[in-house]
């Protein structure tokens, strides 16, 4: 994490509050998807709160801040691993001897309390879909705080401030 | 009657989808592919589903302002003067008579205050929040119904999501693939 005299973001009570919320909604986060199967929450609206923890980080610190926290490369292997994850937990009942997507776990360790392990295959399928729901809504903020238009020229034209920033080339 | 409907239904999506593949007018390809979106939403107000007909029909309509608007920019003509007479009472009496259809729907929805659970005591609902506990271990119903019980469901819906967001990532890529590590990159051009 940067300095709070960083040039880039807001100012600096922007920043300090950022910094002491983000770990308290990314823990919300964590709670939303872990224990979706015993509390109203699911792994969407966790990863929609992983997302938004992205979010804040970038209109807060800037887009550098992010882009070397959790970079673009690390948002597309855990988009697509996730989206493969869940195929491989459908595809694992039929090893089993069930059928597809059919709740193996459920049946091999039957559970009836309020346990945290509990419900089978449902907690690993909500964790899945978190990661896959908070990594893409990333990419899709971060492809659109990248790019900015900008006239050179007389012409305005779309580039991609990723590598460089646009303020010092002024 | 429901059948036979559904059968008229599908010859007209069969008859709009070839006039769509075999006209030479991009305009009346879109409007083709458009009307299979409102026979299909029609099929839905029939066996029973009318909020799927208008998501059915909110996403036909929107998909055909996109096409109209991104792929038949060149060759749009505008018309000038007054509406037709003929235009307006054909999209009247269309109107008219997708308007019977969502009535005979909703008609055939249950009374208010009772609903289907109480009337049918082996439909779905039932099974849900009797047997959703003991059979998934999930104490959470609305996630036993998403993960378990309509999971592949839920795995479309995903893919769906997956496939939205690197075609907008693919679309929105400002540098091309093709160009080689050495060559000019946006940072060159200024």
């Amino acid at each position: 994490m940067k300095t709070n005299n960083d040039k880039h973001g807001m100012s600096l009570i922007v920043k300090n509050t950022a910094k002491m919320v983000m770990g308290l909604i990314f823990l919300f986060g964590i709670y939303l998807t872990l224990y979706g199967h015993i509390t109203p929450a699911s792994g969407f609206s966790g990863g929609v709160v992983f997302a938004c923890v992205f979010i804040l980080m970038t209109l807060a610190f800037g887009k550098n801040v992010v882009l070397n926290t959790l970079g673009k490369t690390t948002a597309y292997i855990l988009n697509c691993s996730a989206a493969l994850l869940f195929l491989l937990i459908a595809n694992l009942s039929i090893l089993f001897g069930g059928k597809f997507f059919e709740n193996f776990l459920a049946k091999l360790f039957p559970s009836t309390n309020h346990d945290f392990f509990s419900a089978g295959c449902i907690p690993l399928y909500n964790l899945v879909v978190a990661i896959n729901i908070g990594a893409g809504l990333f990419m899709v903020f971060i492809i659109l705080a990248v790019r900015r238009v900008v006239e050179i020229g007389g012409k305005r034209r779309l580039i991609s401030t990723e590598f460089f920033d646009t303020t010092e080339r002024k | 009657m429901v059948e036979s409907t559904i059968a008229v239904m599908t010859i007209f999506m069969i008859i709009a989808a070839i006039i769509a593949l075999e006209t030479t007018d991009l305009l009346s390809a879109v409007i083709s592919v458009g009307a299979i979106g409102v026979a299909v939403s029609i099929c839905f107000l029939l066996v029973g589903a009318p909020d799927i007909a208008s998501t059915q029909l909110v996403v036909e309509v929107l998909t055909i302002i996109i096409l109209i608007r991104a792929t038949i920019r060149h060759d749009l003509i505008t018309i000038d003067g007054d509406r037709e007479f003929f235009g307006l009472t054909v999209t009247l009496a269309l109107l008219f008579v997708f308007f019977l259809f969502g009535l005979k729907a909703f008609w055939n929805l249950p009374e208010f205050g009772k609903p289907a659970m109480t009337q049918f005591p082996d439909c779905a609902s039932n099974r849900y929040l009797t047997k959703s506990f003991q059979e998934t271990g999930s104490r959470n119903i609305l996630v036993s119904i998403i993960f378990d019980y309509r999971g592949v469901d839920t795995f479309g819906e995903l893919c769906i999501l997956f496939a939205g967001i690197w075609g907008a990532f693919a679309i929105m890529r400002v540098q091309s693939r093709k160009k080689k590590a050495g060559e000019k990159t946006n940072e060159d051009k200024q």
